[in-house]
């Protein structure tokens, strides 16, 4: 049975004791019966359309052996479909469109920029990818030597050699142990019955969103894609990811020994809960405090008063399904002493835990994030990623308001305890890249 | 004084009026849509200072773009880096705030605030929420009249930015450009790295980085662009308030002529080594046609089906058909004279095949041009992606107002552009192509394995070769 839902959405509202209300944000929502769920918010400011498609599907979804083969789907993905599959892109250019993906640990999302009139096109050339793939052996052989371009590309910068082997620390059950764009031996051995398995698994209308932002009309662009994507079949069903990784019972230490000159780094990891729990508001909240901008505490601690460090990044890790890691990440500055910056950071930390963050710190966080929330929606694009993220990840595209209220009630009492609860030595995971000489 | 400009950019008007509310024919649109401009307010402030208003209400943000003439240009009269420094200063403390408590107020509400040097300009960016007003005219006003310059600050920046100089040396991608510049123009200011280099910012001293203000800091040499939810009456009678008639002493040396000299072109190459590197980082090219020649348009297109999109046909070749790299372009720097780059790099092994191909592909782009299918694609894609790329946001509109304005260029730019890439035929392209494209000899930068790479680099044309560790970015004589 199709269903269809109007609501609206207000955001920013009850941030701090601020009173001006956010714009309002109308999304319309259609289910297909196998499954797919189509969001539509129109917004006529501009004659084009923004079209983002969420799959859940990501590294999460591999196991050894094929690792990477998510984030080599996103590339498949533009070759691969039956009738459009070999002009994808050069039909989507000559239409006016372009078009772009990425792929998480948890999703793969497709994105689609074009001129309005040219829905229907861009309808027909998804519809013709979510129905099925071809994989020219040609292509697939073309496309494994893009992703292996792309991790070399990715492990020639130290921290992200670094990163790698902090996750395969920190997880030893759950596949968030592996990165996204998986190890090299694997990118080299996939073979084509790996990628017909895998997409019939996880390519499957029931578990796709379809966010279209842009000028167009609600109810043709629901009768388009119900003509197109209708009697695309539900998939075989997966099984669900029952793996969580077990409780960490003492500090974990990896060392990168780094020949090439450069500058040492410490990166330090704690388990936290999955995007999905009401905690996670305040590791947003912690974000800010600790590392997002040039006042909070760690950059002003190491940047600006020790001056023992070049940058301070890192926080929560993406919007994830389970479980997942805060990180709090340093490149120090040359010859600087790793021990000595992961001293700095735990004494913080626990003086954050005594004595929590000050009422004004506290604020200025929440208005960060909620006039962060307001920049999003200057562009239709800003705005169909924030109605799908929220969809799959903060229980429903309703929820937009909802997860500005949550940041707006953490309190100096909530920083306190998630502090005491997480940041502690037993559930920690540090990774230092050190220098040596070249041999 | 305040007067009424002439309608501004934006918002393209066929299309807009009627979504696609049915099924549209798949077929690219192929007429010809002019650009409709929304209402643009240019007003000159008592003290000077040159605002341009573009409101858009559509969300509660105001956003602001200071521009002024002092970028990396005149650092010759101070020290490489000094504008760079100097732009970080503007927020290090200004009027009554440190620049910790200036950090902190823009942080409480969430605003941005943020400075950077170009080659031409010192930018200031600041965007708030609308009921925070206020506060953001007080900053901007602060920054971009009393900055402090102080002592320990000016230290601070100067040393992290010589730290963030090493970290860059890590990433060929981060700093193979500041070669390629420097290469290119090793006896002009277009060469400047903005950044400065390791050395020259040792040798910079806060009085050189005063000098500079004092040089470049006039109001009148200011454009403020303000886009986002405001009445524009009051927006003017706030700006007048907040940057009042200062008498100021006279700047200390005039600014120089910005220099009009071509690249330095010919077969020549600098090789860039990196013990260990697991790719091969290179650009070429060489002196290109400027975005202010008529044949503007024609190159636009051009350089969308050689190297501006997905399938321009340096990506299709090197990425989609021979997986040698993750991404192929192509483009003109018009902040330096129109310089044409070629962008790319592959895994060490594939280095020769990549040289081969790369070349291939631009050599017979520039002999043969390109074909009629490819121009009505490349036509329909530059108008398709021209509204969400430049004009969405009143603060897109604001940029690139700004970029017309120290460009020397005109609206008209801007609002015949459609109508011009509608008129071009493939004769009249394929003469740019050829004009306009720098065909062999070309110039080259490569970063990677020496050991690997210099019998390759031998064949295009003179080596120089120096190591990525080395200080600065090749050799230049300023």
């Amino acid at each position: 049975m199709n269903r269809l839902a109007t609501a609206c959405l207000v955001l920013a509202v009850a941030a701090s004791a601020r009173s001006a209300e956010g714009p309002t944000l109308d999304v319309r929502q259609h289910d297909l019966e196998n499954g797919l769920r189509v969001l539509v918010h129109e917004d006529h400011s501009i004659p084009n359309v923004s079209l983002y498609v969420f799959w859940k599907v990501g590294s999460r979804n591999e196991v050894p052996g094929i690792t990477g083969i998510a984030h080599f789907f996103e590339h498949m993905m533009f070759t691969g479909g039956e009738e459009y599959g070999a002009v994808f892109d050069p039909t989507m250019e000559a239409a006016g469109g372009s078009n772009n993906a990425w792929t998480s640990n948890d999703v793969t999302v497709y994105q689609d920029w074009f001129p309005a009139a040219q829905l229907p096109l861009m309808l027909d050339m998804e519809a013709d990818r979510m129905r099925g793939m071809v994989f020219d052996p040609e292509v697939v052989e073309s496309e494994r030597n893009v992703v292996a371009s792309e991790r070399r590309l990715s492990m020639e910068e130290p921290g992200e050699r670094l990163t790698e082997q902090l996750w395969a620390a920190a997880f030893t059950a759950h596949p968030y142990q592996w990165s996204v764009l998986g190890w090299m031996i694997d990118i080299q051995s996939w073979k084509k019955s790996d990628l017909e398995e895998f997409f019939a698994t996880h390519y499957a209308p029931e578990n796709a969103t379809l966010v279209i932002a842009g000028a167009v009309d609600a109810d043709s662009v629901f009768a388009m894609v119900e003509k197109r994507m209708g009697d695309i079949p539900r998939g075989p069903g997966r099984r669900p990811i029952h793996t969580q990784e077990p409780e960490q019972t003492g500090e974990r230490r990896v060392t990168i020994e780094d020949d090439s000159g450069a500058l040492p780094q410490v990166k330090c990891a704690w388990h936290i809960p999955a995007t999905s729990d009401p905690e996670f508001a305040v590791h947003e909240v912690l974000e800010r405090l600790l590392i997002a901008s040039e006042s909070s505490r760690l950059h002003q601690l190491l940047v600006e008063q020790t001056r023992t460090c070049v940058e301070v990044g890192g926080g929560w890790q993406g919007h994830q399904f389970d479980p997942s890691l805060f990180t709090i990440e340093c490149l120090l500055r040359e010859g600087g002493d790793t021990a000595a910056v992961e001293k700095l950071i735990y004494a913080d930390l626990q003086r954050l835990a005594r004595e929590g963050p000050t009422e004004r710190e506290l604020r200025a966080a929440r208005n960060a994030l909620r006039a962060a929330a307001v920049r999003r929606m200057k562009t239709i694009d800003g705005k169909a990623e924030l109605i799908g993220e929220t969809e799959i990840f903060f229980g429903g595209w309703r929820n937009v308001g909802a997860r500005l209220d949550a940041i707006a009630a953490v309190t100096v009492e909530d920083v306190k305890r998630v502090i005491g609860l997480r940041f502690t030595q037993r559930n920690r995971t540090v990774g230092t890249l050190v220098s040596v000489e070249a041999k | 004084m305040r007067r009424n400009a002439l309608p501004l950019l934006l918002v393209i008007a066929a299309g807009c009026a009627s979504p696609s509310t049915g099924e549209a024919p798949h077929a690219a649109p192929s007429s010809s849509p002019g650009l409709a401009l929304p209402a643009t307010t240019e007003v000159t402030l008592p003290n000077g200072m040159t605002v341009l208003l573009v409101p858009d209400d559509e969300v509660p943000l105001v956003s602001f773009q200071a521009r002024f003439s002092g970028g990396a240009h005149y650092d010759g009269h101070v020290g490489e880096g000094a504008a760079a420094v100097l732009a970080d200063l503007l927020r290090k403390g200004a009027g009554g705030r440190d620049a910790r408590t200036f950090q902190q107020d823009v942080e409480l509400v969430g605003g941005t605030f943020d400075s950077a040097a170009a080659l031409d300009w010192i930018v200031v960016d600041a965007e708030f929420l609308v009921e925070d007003l206020d506060l953001a005219v007080e900053l901007l006003s602060d920054a971009l009249t009393r900055p402090r310059l102080d002592p320990a600050e000016f230290e601070k920046v100067r040393s992290l930015r010589v730290d963030r100089l090493k970290a860059a040396r890590e990433e060929p991608n981060a700093v193979i450009d500041l070669y390629w510049n420097a290469w290119l123009y090793p006896d002009d200011v277009r060469g400047t790295p903005v950044a400065g280099d390791e050395a020259a910012l040792a040798r910079l001293t806060l009085a050189g980085v005063r000098r500079l203000w004092n040089t470049v800091s006039q109001p009148e040499g200011i454009v403020l662009a303000v886009a986002g939810d405001f009445e524009v009456e009051s927006m003017s009678a706030r700006l007048a308030a907040a940057f009042p008639v200062v008498k100021r002493p006279a700047a200390s040396q005039m600014l120089p002529a910005i220099s009009a000299e071509s690249p330095s072109g010919g077969a020549r190459v600098l090789l860039v080594d990196k013990p260990g590197a697991l790719q091969t980082y290179l650009r070429f090219g060489g002196p290109g046609l400027h975005w202010t020649h008529p044949d503007f348009p024609g190159r636009f297109l051009a350089n969308t089906i050689l190297g501006g999109r997905f399938t321009s046909r340096l990506n299709q070749a090197l990425r989609v058909e021979a997986g040698l790299t993750y991404g192929a372009r192509s483009g003109f720097d018009d902040w330096r004279g129109g310089l044409f780059a070629v962008r790319t790099y592959t895994a060490t092994d594939t280095s020769a095949e990549m040289l081969e191909q790369a070349q291939d592909v631009v050599r017979r782009f520039v002999i043969e041009g390109m074909t009629q299918a490819e121009l009505d694609s490349a036509r329909a894609y530059v108008k398709g992606q021209f509204a969400p790329d430049e004009l969405e946001t009143g603060a897109q509109v604001a940029g690139m107002l700004l970029d017309l304005r120290f460009a020397g260029r005109d609206l008209d730019v801007i609002e015949g552009l459609f109508q011009r890439l509608d008129a071009l035929t493939l004769d009249e392209v394929n003469r740019v192509v050829s004009a306009g494209f720098p065909g062999e000899p070309w110039t080259w930068v490569l970063i990677g394995r020496a050991d690997v790479l210099a019998p390759l680099a031998d064949e295009l044309g003179e080596v120089t070769r120096i190591r990525l560790s080395d200080p600065g970015w090749g050799p230049r004589s300023r």
